[in-house]
This record gives C-alpha cells, sequence and structure tokens, in this order.
C-alpha cells in the first residue's frame, strides 16, 4: 500500500516559519517518522516526446499524492539549470521535461505553477533560459519562471546547522511555494559523486547572497550544505529527469548517458538512493547520503518500497572519473545490481 | 534617439515608484544592486534627470556603513560585494565624493581568501593571487574582482597594489581557449567553457592595465563569434561594453540592443535588465564607467 501524506499534518510554511523549533517541536516526530519508510516510483520514458504526463500521473498515484491534495496548491518547479550550453543540453533538466511535470501539475488542479532557478554557475539568468532551450517552453506553456538568484529575501532559521550557517537566506518565491519540486537531471558529480535530487536545491539559495559559484556553501562543505537545506527548505517532491543523464566528469563536463528512466518519491534521501543504484554507485557510500541516512529519511533497500518498475534490468552503470571508480562504485563495493 | 531607449528609461523609472532606489519586486525593500545599475543605466543613457538620480544616489549612501561598504540592502549588510557597483553609480552622478573615498578604502582593505595551491590542487588557476570574493572570507572570483577594478580605477587607484594584483589575477583567469567565465579555468584537467558577461566584464577592467596580450585577443575572437546571437540583457551588455573598449562598437549593435528590448520577458527581473541595455545603448557608457 502506498503511504498517504497527511495534508495539513506539517505544511511547508508552517514548518519554515518555526525553522529549527519545529524539529525539536511535535511535529517534529511525525515530520522524522515519514522519512523512515519511503516509496520510490520508477518509470521507463523513452525519450522526451514520449507521453510523459501519463507517467506522472501514474506516479502521483502511485506515491498516494492525490488530485484532491494536489489540487489549490502553489507549486515551485526547480530545475537544474546550473550552466547553459546550447552544445550540451544534457547538463540541465531538459526543458520538455519541464513542461510535462508543469502541466501534470495544472491537471491535478495546482492554482499556480511557477518555475525558478538560481543557477550557480552564470549570473545572467536570461543567457540561461536561452541556451538551455527553456525560454521557449516557457513562453509556449504560458509559465511564469522567478529569478531565484534576484529576489527579495528572508534570513529563515538552518533547520540542521551543520555548516555553521544560523541562517539560510530564502527567496520569498521558495517561502510562498506550497509545494517545492525538485527536477534534477540524473548526474555524476566531480566533488560529491552523484548530484541529484538533494544537491539540486543548492540553487535554491540566491547567488546575490552566496555568490557565483556559491563559495560559503562549498567552504563549509558540500554534503553539510546539501543536508543543511534540505532539511530547512523541506521540499515536498522530487521527480528526477533520467531520460538522458550525464556520466563521467558531470555535472558540467560528462557526456550524455541515455537512460530512458524517471525517478518519483517524495523522500529525497530515497529517491538519490535509488538513482545511485541505478547509476551502478552504492549510496552507502556517497557521503551526502550516509549523512542523510536517519535524519532525513532512508537510504537502504529495505527501507525504501519500489513503486513502478523493478530496478533489476535498469541498472547502467554510469562512467566515474577514476578518483570516484573506487570510492563508490557498486561493482566495486560488490553491491552491483543486475545490470540492464 | 532610438525609440526603445525612451520607452526603457520610462519604464525603469516608474519601476522604481515613490520608493528611494529599485528593488526586485514591486513594492518591496530598495536593493544597492538594482539601484546602482539603475543610476549607471539611466546616466549612461542621459535619460533622468540629475535630481531623479541624486535621490537613488543618497539612498545608497544612506545605506553606506561606517567602514565604508554597501551591503545589498538597509536590512542586509551583507555581503559586500555591490560596494564597487555603488562607487560607481556615485562617481556617474559626479558627487558623493566622501562616499567614493571611504568605499574605495573599504575595497582596498578587502580581499578574498587566497593560499599557495598543492601540486596535485584540482583545480588549474593560482589560487594565492588576492583579489576580491562575493562573500567574506570566501575564494576571489571573476566579476567582483573585475566590478573593483573598474571602481578603483574611476577613484584614481589604477596604480594601486590591489589593483595591479587584481589586474593579474583576471589575466591568470583567462581560459586557454579565449574568454572568461566566473573564475574557474580548469578543474581536474579538463578546461571550461566561457561565457560572454565576464568576459565582457574582464576586458573593461583591463582596459587601460594592460598590453593587448594573446589572452585579450582570443577574448575579443570569442566575442566576435559571441556576439551577433546575444540577446540576453546583462550579457549582451557586458559583452558589448568590453568589446567596443578594446576595438570598436560593432555596427550592428544598435539593432541587437533593440531586439534583446524587445524580447524581455514580463515576468523578468525587468529592472536589471533594462539597466543593463540602457547603460549599453547609451552614447555615455564608457565616460559612466569611468572609462572615456
Amino acid at each position: 500500500m502506498t503511504q498517504e501524506i497527511q495534508p495539513g499534518l506539517l505544511t511547508r510554511r508552517n514548518f519554515l516559519a518555526g525553522g529549527a523549533l519545529a524539529l525539536a517541536g511535535a511535529g517534529f516526530g511525525a515530520w522524522w517518522w515519514q522519512r523512515q519508510i519511503a516509496d520510490v516510483f520508477v518509470a521507463r520514458a523513452a525519450s522526451y516526446e514520449a507521453d510523459l504526463g501519463a507517467t506522472l500521473a501514474a506516479g502521483f498515484a502511485e506515491l498516494g499524492l492525490s488530485g484532491e491534495w494536489l489540487k489549490g496548491k502553489a507549486v515551485l518547479l526547480k530545475p537544474n539549470l546550473v550552466e547553459p550550453s546550447a552544445v550540451a543540453p544534457h547538463i540541465n533538466t531538459h526543458p520538455r521535461f519541464v513542461q510535462a511535470v508543469a502541466d501534470a501539475f495544472r491537471r491535478a488542479g495546482a492554482r499556480k505553477v511557477v518555475v525558478a532557478e538560481g543557477q550557480g554557475h552564470v549570473r545572467d539568468t536570461e543567457l540561461v533560459l536561452d541556451l538551455s532551450g527553456l525560454r521557449g517552453i516557457l513562453d509556449e506553456a504560458r509559465l511564469p519562471f522567478v529569478d531565484l538568484n534576484h529576489d527579495v529575501v528572508t534570513p529563515v532559521p538552518n533547520a540542521l546547522g551543520l555548516t555553521g550557517h544560523k541562517r539560510l537566506y530564502l527567496p520569498r518565491a521558495v517561502l510562498e511555494a506550497d509545494l517545492v519540486v525538485s527536477l534534477p537531471k540524473m548526474k555524476t558529480h566531480h566533488w560529491v559523486g552523484a548530484t541529484l535530487a538533494m544537491k539540486n536545491l543548492f540553487g535554491v539559495l540566491p547567488g546575490m547572497v552566496y555568490g557565483w559559484p556559491k563559495t560559503p556553501l562549498h567552504q563549509a562543505g558540500i554534503e553539510k550544505s546539501i543536508l543543511d537545506i534540505n532539511a530547512t527548505v523541506a521540499p515536498q517532491l522530487a521527480i528526477v529527469d533520467g531520460i538522458v543523464g550525464m556520466e563521467g566528469d558531470g555535472p558540467i563536463m560528462g557526456e550524455p548517458k541515455g537512460m530512458g528512466l524517471i525517478v518519483m518519491g517524495t523522500n529525497f534521501p530515497a529517491v538519490d538512493a535509488t538513482c545511485c543504484r541505478l547509476m551502478g554507485i552504492a549510496p552507502e557510500r556517497v557521503k551526502y547520503l550516509q549523512m542523510a541516512a536517519g535524519r532525513l529519511g532512508p537510504i537502504q533497500e529495505h527501507w525504501i518500497r519500489q513503486r513502478g518498475e523493478s530496478l533489476s534490468g535498469l541498472v547502467k552503470p554510469f562512467r566515474l572519473l577514476p578518483h570516484w571508480e573506487k570510492e563508490i562504485s557498486a561493482v566495486a563495493s560488490g553491491a552491483m545490481l543486475a545490470t540492464g | 534617439m532610438a525609440d526603445w531607449i525612451e520607452n526603457a528609461a520610462k519604464e525603469l523609472l516608474s519601476l522604481r515608484g515613490t520608493a528611494p532606489g529599485w528593488s526586485f519586486r514591486s513594492g518591496a525593500e530598495p536593493f544597492s544592486e538594482p539601484s546602482a545599475l539603475a543610476i549607471l543605466g539611466l546616466a549612461g543613457a542621459g535619460r533622468a534627470r540629475a535630481a531623479d538620480l541624486a535621490a537613488t544616489g543618497k539612498w545608497l549612501a544612506g545605506i553606506q556603513q561606517a567602514d565604508g561598504s554597501v551591503g545589498l540592502a538597509e536590512s542586509i549588510p551583507e555581503p559586500t560585494w555591490p560596494t564597487a557597483l555603488a562607487i560607481l553609480a556615485w562617481g556617474s552622478l559626479g558627487g558623493f565624493a566622501a562616499e567614493r573615498s571611504k568605499a574605495a578604502g573599504y575595497l582596498l582593505g578587502f580581499a578574498g581568501a587566497h593560499w599557495q595551491k598543492p601540486p596535485d590542487d584540482p583545480v588549474g588557476h593560482d589560487t594565492s593571487i588576492k583579489g576580491w570574493p562575493w562573500a567574506a572570507g570566501t575564494h576571489s572570483w571573476l566579476e567582483p574582482t573585475a566590478l573593483a577594478l573598474l571602481a578603483l580605477k574611476r577613484e584614481g587607484h589604477g596604480s594601486h597594489e590591489r589593483v595591479r594584483e587584481g589586474t593579474r589575477l583576471i589575466l591568470d583567469r583567462a581560459l586557454p581557449g579565449g574568454g572568461w567565465n566566473y573564475g574557474n579555468t580548469t578543474v581536474l584537467g579538463r578546461e571550461l567553457r566561457p561565457v560572454p558577461g565576464p568576459t565582457g566584464l574582464a576586458l573593461l577592467a583591463l582596459s587601460g592595465q594592460t598590453p593587448r596580450t594573446g589572452a585579450l585577443e582570443r577574448a575579443l575572437v570569442y566575442l566576435s563569434v559571441e556576439l551577433p546571437r546575444i540577446r540576453a540583457p546583462e550579457s549582451l551588455c557586458w559583452a558589448l561594453l568590453g568589446f567596443a573598449a578594446w576595438t570598436a562598437r560593432p555596427g550592428a549593435a544598435a539593432g541587437w540592443l533593440a531586439e534583446a528590448h524587445a524580447r524581455m520577458r514580463p515576468d523578468g527581473v525587468r529592472a536589471l535588465q533594462l539597466s543593463h541595455l540602457l547603460l549599453a545603448g547609451g552614447k555615455d557608457a564608457l565616460p559612466a564607467l569611468g572609462l572615456a
């Protein structure tokens, strides 16, 4: 059976308003226990021209995200647009993927759907939209876009505080959203091994406060920052663009990797751990997932209820940089699933 | 005067409303970056009464801190990277001498983290060169260093040791294939990609500081290819001005700017975009930046 999310149990805005106090208070128990067993939905999607809408609707149903619950929500979609390049479209979440997700939320009755990003390398958001191809989709689908690097910002208590930053500045658009949805690309990452739903949330922190790149967070430790940001932002859903991912020297300079998959879930460590398994990476060896396990959610297979496709047969190991091969490869750790 | 400039200036002034400065959202607290850039854009285009802009200059002076720095907004005193933009804005208004001097003093005493890297360090650039960071206590990057150089040169510090070292940093961060990005050249042995905006800013900052070396030639070749296809206001602005500082303004530039204005998205950060377009489109752009 699927785990129903209880509307109103602990809303994002209440959580953020309470910040760290919420973690220590009565709401924490429910919030924490929701993260002990997690459903992760995996579906095949042959290309960006496939019927992604039907797949996403199936994912909502499998994850217990009922139309009643989605209805009337203000949804913020956070794609990964870290750096634009017309010659390397596999760097970014595909624009057609973003459109399909936006359409799915609109069909489900969302009150408002916005796309938002605070990309980490290039200050000029309009250039990012042009070169990523997202601008055309925004125009075509009449989707609003918010530049998170340049928005009114508010400091909120850091819910975990691993980085030593007592507060994190969040853009108003993030604070105003009922649902924050991470739309990462399935990619390797040269500093942390893999960049998926959790790392993608670096891009909700505003560049005007943290810079381009966001060096105060990198200096404090990328893994610690990933946990602090996820605990503080309290996102509700991840939908991973695994149709074409990136292997090798990700997140920017790697090669395209055709996977033909969409991965969805409400628990981010579980989603990322599942993606790692599909990529031939042992999630228990990825440091940020080690740190997230038990704090923000499960990463062990027996705590993740697999929905949709079975993982076996879908695994296609991603090429890893040499310094990661021995560290996190599932083959090297003996944790390899059957490869497809 | 092109019609779009008139329209852009009117819209930009209207976006400020009755507030003392510009924000990212209507009715919200003014921020220093859009306010300083609006002054530069309107002054560069010669499209606003001096008294109108002076009000925002005074607001910037009002949020200047005791050490001379200017933060993001009155309620957000750090980071202080907008200090360089404030100097340029005040300078374009032709006043605020005391504020400019104090802000320049702050910049001269403020530096990014720097260190001798080990031989096996994964980054290609020289991490020991001192420049300017986005946030205190962190490493120096290309854009804040370029902005600081422009501001300090404007204030007569072109031969100061910090400016010479900052110039060295920018040259060190040039990509071997031409141009600049945010400030990384190679990582784990892979050369990264150039970006037009930082390339333009770097060329502006180097103007008058260095001979036309191979790195500059390669950057100009890169921009000559990229410029005709850029319609994003910020990138077009800095790429055009940087290119013009070393060669000449391309004949088609006026058309590119008009196109960029016509295709601006309604929900973009229009104050920033209009400011950049006006700065690039105005006949007094380089003087507004102190590069006449």
